[in-house]
């Protein structure tokens, strides 16, 4: 029987590699059994789907600050 | 292709395209400017084929990651954290059970949907320990591999899931904390 702590771990690292047929086996029946494992590897699908999500910068509403624009131009014109 | 518009051009999408991966203002700033500036000095290397947007872009992925691994190497190793046999300690018993256990999340894709995503990561990122920021930064904002991760910042691949996975566990609490649990709520 493996631990929490073995069987969270191969859970993120299912979300990049495939596991062995044996873990497959074994982190399936241990979730079977375990709450806090199942919840953790629902929240690990959810936390990479986010991270995902936070990689695309359309819904960043933030623009160069007016200052900094104005700084950069002056070094840029110095290097023309 | 014109310098001059550049900055008018490009200079939100870069500061943003910064912003998400630095984790800093100034930084992203400065990292802009030195985008700008290594783009005015190889001008002659750019090739019509590629936009000049997706060019500037690539520049400054550059930069960010040189910089990353700088910042990765310069930050003190936290002593709590040195040895990866305690690495999980805070998390798991002596047994290897959860010592506090993860309990679902009441909907989270709507919990979350009128937050800025970005603002939540920045500031969930900024409580892990420096060196697991920067890990972070590499391999997920950046999609560093993980081969490169570890010959560039000198980790065994074992030593990378440890840290990736504190980075999990740190960053799913800290969602459950501000955003998502019910000890959080908001
Ligand atoms: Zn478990």
């Amino acid at each position: 029987m493996l631990s929490c702590k073995k069987v969270s771990l191969l859970v993120v690292q299912s979300q990049e590699l495939p596991l062995r047929f044996s873990q497959k086996m074994s982190v399936g029946i241990h979730l079977l059994i375990c709450r806090g494992c199942r919840a953790f590897k629902k929240q690990m699908t959810f936390l990479q789907h986010f991270i995902k999500r936070t990689d695309n910068d359309d819904f960043v509403d933030v623009n160069l600050p007016k200052q900094a624009k104005e700084r950069i131009k002056q070094t840029l014109l110095n290097h023309f | 292709m014109n310098p001059q518009t550049w900055l008018e051009e490009h200079g939100d999408a870069l500061y943003r395209y910064a912003l998400l991966r630095v984790h800093n203002e100034t930084e992203a700033q400065d990292l802009v400017q030195e985008t700008f500036l290594a783009a005015l000095k190889n001008r002659q290397t750019f090739s019509q084929q590629s936009a000049t947007r997706t060019w500037l872009i690539g520049i400054l992925k550059h930069k960010i990651i040189d910089l990353t691994r700088r910042q990765f190497h310069e930050s003190p190793i936290d002593e709590d954290l040195a040895s990866e046999d305690h690495l999980l300690d805070d998390f798991f018993n002596e047994k290897g059970h959860w010592i506090s256990p993860p309990t679902a999340w009441n909907n989270p894709e709507k919990s979350l949907e009128n937050t800025h995503f970005w603002q939540i990561l920045h500031q969930c990122v900024q409580h892990l320990p420096p060196k697991f920021a920067y890990l972070f930064t590499l391999k997920e904002l950046n999609d560093v591999t993980n081969e490169k991760i570890c010959k560039e910042l000198e980790l065994s691949a074992t030593n990378l899931w440890v840290m990736l996975f504190r980075t999990r566990l740190q960053l799913r609490q800290c969602l459950e904390i501000h955003w998502l649990g019910q000890k959080g709520g908001s």
